[in-house]
């Protein structure tokens, strides 16, 4: 009889040490919030696809990214040091707060190219990427947070030349503090014809933001 | 006890049979399964966005088309009214007139240029999503099936079509 249970209880045994590891895991994503990190982990968090603020998508020859900024991240990225003073952070919070900030990349998946001259019928075309890309990109972008649909309000587009087989946007939304849930990035793609590039940041992995490490200074 | 032997040895080669068999037909079956594009492609949530896009952009054609109809009545009005049409009257009624087919014809044109661009992008976002599906779940095929006979039969449980819904709105969605 005692035989028989044996592997009753080893299978109990090893779904019970499966539950216990998962349950270590929720704990960290759970406390991650309320966990300090130095400006160098900080930025290398943010920047973690596990973490849900750093997601991207394939469509058939390119990848579109998206990194949710922070602003303790903006801070680290434009401090660029792993010890970053109290007081330098209160002042450039004040300068940052009342946007949120994204990063959006569109990439040739192949790596090969420049992505404005990629697919491109003729000159006239580049030039009305490049100008699309500087001047009238963010009117096909929006934040969705709730049923509020919040426009870009601030885009700059950087070129990579020949170097690099992507270009990036640094975006900026006018944030609504008092909004706590999901939010969706949102872009219609005019000059791939990919359709409508949709991310959504969910309200878990803002909660779970840990704390900016800094120097009483 | 002979008796015994051989029953042990009957049951070893059975086993040894079975499990073959079950190995074979694992490595040797492909995984497929068949979607039903009609099906898939209305409740594909990019459809739907795309085509609120499409109406919006339509009404808002149409309106300045109505409003081109609405002058040109009102031009036909004073001209019948009038006992001796001028021919200014007649050559700005004219060229009125000239100005709302003509705009109407272009509507018309970029109507359907928009609905072929934004069918071109939903199907982009679909295959691309059927494709990373079929890559997580390790099929061999998909297949489509759009009633045209491409696909003459198939069992109905290889039909993933709600499956593949549900995964391809999470995709478009940005959430997985």
């Amino acid at each position: 009889m005692i035989v028989k249970q044996i592997p009753v209880f080893i299978s109990l045994l090893i779904i019970s040490c499966t539950r216990s590891e998962k349950g270590v895991e929720s704990i960290n994503i759970t406390n991650a919030g309320s966990t300090s990190l130095s400006p160098k982990d900080y930025v290398n968090w943010v920047k973690d696809n596990k973490n849900g603020l750093k997601k991207d998508k394939k469509i058939e020859d390119l990848i579109f990214t998206v990194q949710y900024k922070p602003i303790d991240y903006v801070i680290c990225m434009e401090e660029r040091s792993d010890e970053i003073a109290d007081s330098t952070i209160k002042k450039k919070t004040k300068e940052l707060e009342g946007m949120e900030y994204i990063d959006f990349k569109i990439e040739v998946a192949s790596g090969q190219g420049e992505l404005l001259k990629h697919n491109l019928s003729d000159r006239a075309e580049y030039k009305d990427r490049v100008n699309y890309f500087a001047y009238k990109m963010q009117q096909d972008i929006q934040l969705v947070e709730g049923l509020d649909t919040i426009p870009c309000s601030l885009s700059h587009f950087e070129r990579a030349y020949d170097v690099a087989p992507y270009s990036s946007f640094v975006l900026g939304f006018a944030s609504n503090p008092s909004y706590k849930g999901n939010k969706t990035f949102v872009y219609h793609d005019q000059i791939f014809k990919k359709g409508i590039i949709q991310f959504e940041f969910q309200e878990k992995d803002f909660q779970s933001i840990p704390k900016l490490e800094t120097n009483e200074k | 006890m002979f008796g015994h032997k051989t029953h042990s040895f009957l049951i070893i080669v059975l086993f040894i049979i079975v499990m073959g068999y079950i190995t074979f037909s694992y490595i040797e079956k492909p995984k497929t399964a068949y979607i039903f594009i009609p099906e898939v492609f209305e409740k594909f949530e990019l459809k739907k966005d795309l085509e609120h896009k499409f109406l919006n952009t339509k009404n808002v054609r149409q309106k300045v088309l109505d409003s081109l109809a609405m002058q040109l009545r009102l031009l036909a009005t004073k001209l019948d009214q009038e006992k001796i049409i001028t021919k200014e009257n007649e050559t700005l009624y004219n060229n009125a007139r000239e100005d709302f087919y003509k705009k109407r014809q272009t509507f018309e044109e970029d109507n359907k240029q928009l609905s072929r661009e934004y069918d071109n992008e939903i199907l982009t976002q679909l295959n691309q999503y059927v494709k990373d599906y079929g890559q997580e779940n390790n099929y061999k095929y998909i297949y489509g099936n759009d009633n045209n006979g491409s696909l003459m039969y198939a069992e109905e449980n290889l039909n993933i079509s709600k499956e593949i819904i549900k995964y391809i709105n999470k995709k478009y969605k940005g959430v997985k």
